[in-house]
């Protein structure tokens, strides 16, 4: 299964390479991807890199993009008319609310086994209501730890770790193990 | 030219081969990948054509590397495999203890069978500016061979020295040498010794003004090219470039036995170079350091007479308007000379195409691979990247997005 993902951060695509992995063997997918480097790169982009993906051998597509201070139905309208009429046998649509990193804030225990912890973080209940989740995880790396979180290094090896249950508290994960499970099985 | 080149247990690279393009190869890929250890690698096989063995009496070899090359001259080709033995002193260059190095000459010869020829003993006896007497001891250091060496077919010998004196012009340009222009001398000297001019003890910084001022005493066609594009009609990066030359002499005396005095008067002429940009007259040290490095890549793109030139990041300290005028000029001067660029800039890419592109990436197992980036994709891919930069964007920006990755 060859997946188009086309992301704003390469960190992004890691992460979602990774919680891949944990629904699916390593071995029966592959990525192929544009990065936006920032959000209007991706909204500009979007349709030619979806057609281009296309054409590279990509037979399904994830489109991965933060919802920070937008609207979500808005969002999502807009990037699913760049994508829809490209011919993918699937594609979904990703929105984290209101970052990736809510996602990486969803398990403990992941956290305490990267930065080798001594005790549990608390971490807040619903992932989804925190604001700034990448200035939440720093917050709380820096108090535990005194080590500094730095997304693009860290990022992979927290979702690495993650357990997919855990994750799954996130509303805005959750399309995606359907996509991946509607879409092997085919 | 060269058209592959090999190389073995050679820092990062374990097993890596890399093949030109006849004209202009890019090489990309993280740091650390290993793209300078393959230049360091070119360089290594330059290494060779300046000095036997030299070295091999002070100490052991800590590496032993293989270098394979193919060379085309013409139709023909010829294969050099060399074994090379070297340390690595604390200015990280590669000292040459020892070497073997053996031809596969059989499009000059009609036989397989190897040659034993030193790419020095081929550049020595090759070499334009030797004395009478020099080129008496090497010819005759020839001749003194084993008498089978003397059967050696004409043709494969004078393209031994065709390539030897190929990779001794090798060149190498990189952005880490000219850093800093304020620890650049101001002025230099040049002691005028039997009748030839020498600079004094001239590396980095110091020697490319007096090389620079070497061809502007002589006025050469490269000279005036190169101020062609660096002057007002071309980038107008300088308006002018002059040299203030002040002599002095000094006098020195010796005793020899027997109580004669012998007087020694030593010329030597001190070197003030001058650069004029809009109103001010500027010492080389007062440059900036783009402004630097752009003369200097500059220079030695268009007057040197290079066969190969290596270039490492011409982009450092230069502005995007600046960088595309010279990514114009390196791929006009490819046509002339084999050049072999590095590069993080994705606007670098944009303005080459993808056959001349090569992914540079290392894995601790397998140490540095090189990749063409034509022949790493399938047809399907090649032709999406085809689409992709006919109709949506440019090859640095494919790059840039995380499309030339696996």
């Amino acid at each position: 299964m060859r997946i188009g993902v086309i992301a704003e951060e390469s960190n992004d695509i890691e992460v979602l390479y990774e919680l891949t992995c944990k629904l699916i063997k390593e071995n029966t997918f592959s990525f192929r991807k544009f990065v936006g480097h920032g959000s209007g790169m991706l909204r500009r982009k979007c349709k030619a890199w979806a057609k281009n993906l296309l054409q590279r051998g990509c037979t399904h597509l994830v489109v991965l993009h933060d919802l920070d201070e937008n609207n979500e139905n808005e969002l999502r309208l807009k990037l699913t008319d760049c994508v829809q009429n490209v011919n993918f046998e699937g594609y979904v649509i990703l929105i984290p609310v209101h970052e990736i990193e809510a996602w990486l804030l969803a398990d403990a225990k992941a956290l305490k086994d990267v930065f080798h912890m001594i005790n549990l973080p608390k971490l807040p209940r619903n992932p989804e209501a925190v604001k700034r989740p990448k200035e939440k995880l720093r917050d709380i790396i820096r108090k535990a730890t005194k080590k500094y979180y730095v997304n693009t290094i860290h990022n992979k090896k927290i979702a690495a770790a993650c357990r997919i249950s855990k994750v799954k508290i996130c509303k805005s994960f959750c399309p995606y193990p359907k996509f991946i499970t509607l879409h092997t099985s085919e | 030219m060269i058209t592959r080149f090999e190389i073995s247990n050679y820092r990062s690279c374990l097993n890596c081969s890399f093949d030109f393009q006849p004209h202009l190869s890019v090489l990309i890929g993280p740091n650390s990948s290993g793209k300078t250890n393959i230049m360091n690698a070119l360089l290594l096989l330059r290494k060779l054509t300046e000095e036997e063995h030299y070295h091999s009496h002070e100490e052991e070899p800590t590496d032993k590397s293989k270098l394979k090359v193919l060379f085309k001259i013409g139709e023909k080709k010829a294969i050099l495999t060399a074994t090379v033995g070297t340390y690595t002193d604390e200015k990280n260059n590669d000292v040459v203890v020892s070497s073997r190095q053996l031809w596969y000459m059989k499009d000059f010869t009609g036989n397989a069978k190897r040659l034993n020829i030193s790419l020095f003993l081929a550049r020595s006896i090759d070499r334009p500016r030797m004395g009478k007497n020099e080129l008496f001891y090497y010819r005759s250091g020839y001749y003194h061979y084993p008498v089978k060496m003397r059967k050696i077919h004409e043709s494969a010998w004078k393209a031994i020295m065709t390539i030897a004196r190929f990779i001794s012009e090798m060149r190498y340009y990189s952005a880490s040498q000219f850093t800093n222009p304020g620890k650049c001398p101001i002025s230099f000297e040049i002691e005028e010794e039997g009748g030839k001019r020498r600079g004094l003890r001239l590396y980095g910084h110091a020697k490319f003004l007096y090389d620079l001022f070497g061809s502007f005493k002589a006025n050469s066609n490269g000279y005036q090219q190169f101020f062609d594009i660096i002057g007002p009609s071309g980038i107008d990066l300088v308006q002018n470039i002059d040299f203030q030359e002040i002599v002095t002499s000094s006098v020195e005396y010796s005793v020899k036995s027997g109580g004669r005095v012998r007087k020694r008067t030593r010329e030597k002429m001190l070197v003030i170079p001058r650069f004029t940009i809009g109103r001010h007259e500027l010492s080389p040290n007062q440059l900036s350091e783009g402004t630097f490095k752009t003369i200097t890549l500059l220079f030695y793109l268009v007057t040197e007479a290079s066969s190969i030139l290596l270039v490492e990041e011409p982009e450092v300290c230069v502005h995007h308007g600046l960088l595309s005028s010279i990514v114009e000029l390196i791929k006009a001067y490819s046509l002339n000379k084999q050049i072999v660029l590095s590069t993080h800039s994705d606007f670098v890419l944009d303005q080459v195409s993808p056959a001349n592109v090569y992914k540079v990436s290392s894995t601790p197992q397998q140490g540095t691979k090189v990749t063409h980036i034509p022949k790493s994709m399938s047809k399907r891919e090649l032709a999406a990247l085809k689409d992709y930069l006919q109709t949506e964007g440019n090859l640095g920006e494919y790059w840039k997005h995380g499309a030339l990755e696996s």
